[in-house]
This record gives C-alpha cells, structure tokens and sequence, in this order.
C-alpha cells in the first residue's frame, strides 16, 4: 500500500474531509477503533491495542506504526 | 431439536429514542456499522429472575412441568447475591422440589457452557429432562451516560428444554478460557474485592462516554483484538473436534455482539455469506441470550431445519469462550 493511499484510508475511517496531512490531530472514538482494528489487522497483520490508540494523536503516529510497510 | 422460547421485556429503546438523549451522536453510522436499530429494556422493578420466569413459562405450556428434574441458569445479573436465581425460579414455576437446580456465571460464552452442562448432566443420567435459562438485564449496569454501551446491550431471557434424546444431537465442544482480560470488560465494585461506592467518581472513556467503577466498563478495542485472535482457532478446532469442515456446517451462529464484529470474523474465517447469522438488529447485544435468540429465530423463519447441522459460538467477558456443532 502507498503512503498516500494509507494516509486517505486513515482519513476515510476518522471521517476527515478535505485537506490533512501527517501532522492533523485526530479524534478516535468507539466505532472508529474497531474499524482501525480491522484495517490494521487486514491489511498489515498488525495488533492495534487500545494502549497504542490512546497513544495516537495525529495521522503521522498511525504512518509510524507500518512506516517501513509502505511504499 | 430441543425445546426452545424466548422472552423479551415490554420497553423498548430504539436509536431515535437515544438520540433525544444525546442529540449529538450519529445514529445513522452507528446503525449501519453495529446492526443495531433497537434493544428491550427491562422496567426498574423487572429483573432477570422476572425474565426467566416468563421464558420458561412460555416454553413449559408445551411441555410436562413435573419432568423437569434439574435447572440450569446462566446470568450475569441475579437478583441476589445468595440465593441462586435457578432455586427461586424453581419455586415460582412450581417445579418439582426433587429437581436440582444451580446457577452459573458467565457472559456471551453462556449458552455454549450451559450446554456442556446440560450434555454431561443428561449423559451421566444425573438428569433426564433439564430447564436450560440464559437470563440477563446487562442494561442495569451501565451508566446513563454510556452512550457506546446502552447503544449495544438489550435484555432478555431465553429457556430450552433438554432430553437424554436431544443431548445425543449435541456435537462435541471445544472451550477456552484466559482470565488475564479479566479487566477488559467487568462490574469493578459491588462485590467482595470493592464494595459498591456511593462516591464513586466519573470517568471517561472513549469519546465522551461516562461510567463509574459501580457499572459495567467494556474495553470495545481490547475485545475485538481478542476475538479476532482466539474466534478464528476455535472454529477450525471445533470442526476438527467433530470431523467437519465449513462446508458440512448448514449454518453458523455466533454470539451477536455487534455486526461489525462479525462480518469481519466471517470474512477472517471464509464463511460464505448465506451460512452466517446476523440477527441483532431488533435486540442488541442480548450476552447470554443472542445465541439462543437468534437459533430461535432461524427455526422460526425456516433458515435452520430438522437434520441441519449448526455450529454455536460464543465468546467475551472472561475471557471465556466456546463452540459446539449440534443437530437440528
């Protein structure tokens, strides 16, 4: 998967529009925590805790957990 | 098949009515993702034993009331502390006093283990007619201000009636259990360890929902990451267990813990999309309940028939999980 289209994915399931890059502070809540779940367990095959998504607070720190992933 | 009723509370509590409470939340999304448009809502005064009552009484009309000689019910919401919910259920229904009856505690996992019970009781000759009763009220632990939660869970109460004959129907099972997620969905207080809080503080959780460690905390991340992990080796062992694959199965019940949930655990699995149940759109996460609800209702709607084989799967609080093939 390209960066780019990680990064509108993550967009897509946090409900952002428009223009956002790696910096934009994000809001988590209940439904988009399992859907990032999901995502992360499909396509990466990786465990996305709910400590890790406490962690979480802009589009760049969901990059840096499958950087070396991306193309 | 063995016997089988169910019975839901007169209130019900619709995503129209919780949006008049929090004007806020996007109820549209969360129906189309989570599957839930409704759930019952037991009364203040009504509880699980009131529940149980008129599920087995549904099913008893049927059935002779003075064979039954054993009772099983699973709750996670019993009336008392002591005594058991299944011995004042005995009295109410008027069963025989020579019946045995215990209760048992566990969640979603609930109807799968009640089952295992119910097979060894019947196979040891312990019991030859047995009341089954999955019987919850979940709804009462949560706080008001739980807006993920109350959109999830429902009441309800389901009863079976179970025969030496029937029990020879019930597969083999396979059952597991990890109480480090002991903290991942719980009721903190009101028992032994801490007593019930009057002063008990607000805490957040989540985006805006609200709790106290006097009501239920569910961990919705910590839940799915476990069901993902364990759900999938459960169902390959238990069609190993009982020399199946996918394909032999007629249909596949799970516990309806939200849509979701289970779509992507079908996916993850590779059950066809005919085969696999979702039936949580009119009653929410019933815990104990939704299994035996939703096998009622493929009975009803002619989903499942006599000779089908239907493997049963429940999992969550605990963590405890379990799965059984039986014959319809």
């Amino acid at each position: 998967m390209t960066k780019n289209k990680f990064i509108e994915k993550i967009k897509d399931i946090l409900l952002i529009e428009g223009e956002a890059g790696i910096d934009y502070f994000v809001k988590i809540d209940s439904l988009a925590s399992l859907m990032l779940i999901e995502f992360f367990d499909e396509n990466f095959d990786f465990k996305l805790t709910s400590e890790t998504l406490q962690q979480i607070k802009t589009i760049g720190d969901f990059v840096e957990l499958v950087d070396g992933r991306l193309q | 098949m063995f016997g089988l009723d169910i019975y839901l509370p007169d209130n019900i509590l619709t995503n129209e009515n919780l949006k008049l409470e929090f004007p806020h939340w996007d109820y549209l999304k969360i129906q189309d993702k989570i599957g839930i448009r409704q759930r019952h809502v037991a009364g203040e005064k009504e509880t699980a034993l009131d529940l149980a009552y008129h599920a087995s009484k549904k099913l008893l009309i049927n059935n002779d009331q003075d064979s039954i000689d054993f009772i099983i019910l699973c709750t996670q919401s019993p009336d008392y502390f002591l005594p058991t919910t299944a011995c004042i259920l005995q009295d109410r229904l008027g069963l025989p006093k020579t019946a045995g009856a215990l209760d048992f505690n566990l969640g979603c996992s609930g109807f799968v283990y009640g089952l295992s019970l119910a097979k060894g009781l019947l196979l040891a000759g312990i019991s030859r007619n047995l009341l089954f009763v999955t019987a919850e009220t979940y709804t009462k632990h949560i706080n008001k201000e739980d807006i993920a939660n109350r959109a999830i869970f429902g009441d309800g109460a389901t009863a079976s009636i179970i025969n030496r004959q029937d029990s020879l129907k019930i597969g083999e099972f396979t059952l597991g259990t990890d109480g480090s997620g002991k903290d991942k969905l719980i009721i903190q207080n009101g028992g032994m360890r801490n007593a019930y809080d009057l002063d008990a503080k607000k805490i957040e959780y989540g985006n805006g929902n609200y709790y106290t460690n006097n009501n239920l905390y569910m961990n919705g991340p910590e839940i799915f990451n476990f069901t993902i992990e364990n759900v999938p080796p459960l169902i390959k062992k238990n069609l190993e267990a009982n020399d199946l694959s996918i394909n032999d199965i007629d249909y596949f019940i799970f516990h309806q813990a939200n849509q979701f949930m289970l779509e992507y655990l079908r996916k993850k699995i590779g059950i066809p999309m005919g085969k696999f149940c979702i039936d949580i759109a009119e009653t929410g996460n019933t815990v104990s309940c939704t299994i035996p609800i939703a096998l009622k209702n493929a009975l009803d709607k002619g989903l499942i028939s006599s000779g089908n084989k239907v493997m049963l799967a429940g999992f969550g609080v605990g963590y405890s999980w379990g799965a059984v093939t039986i014959e319809i």
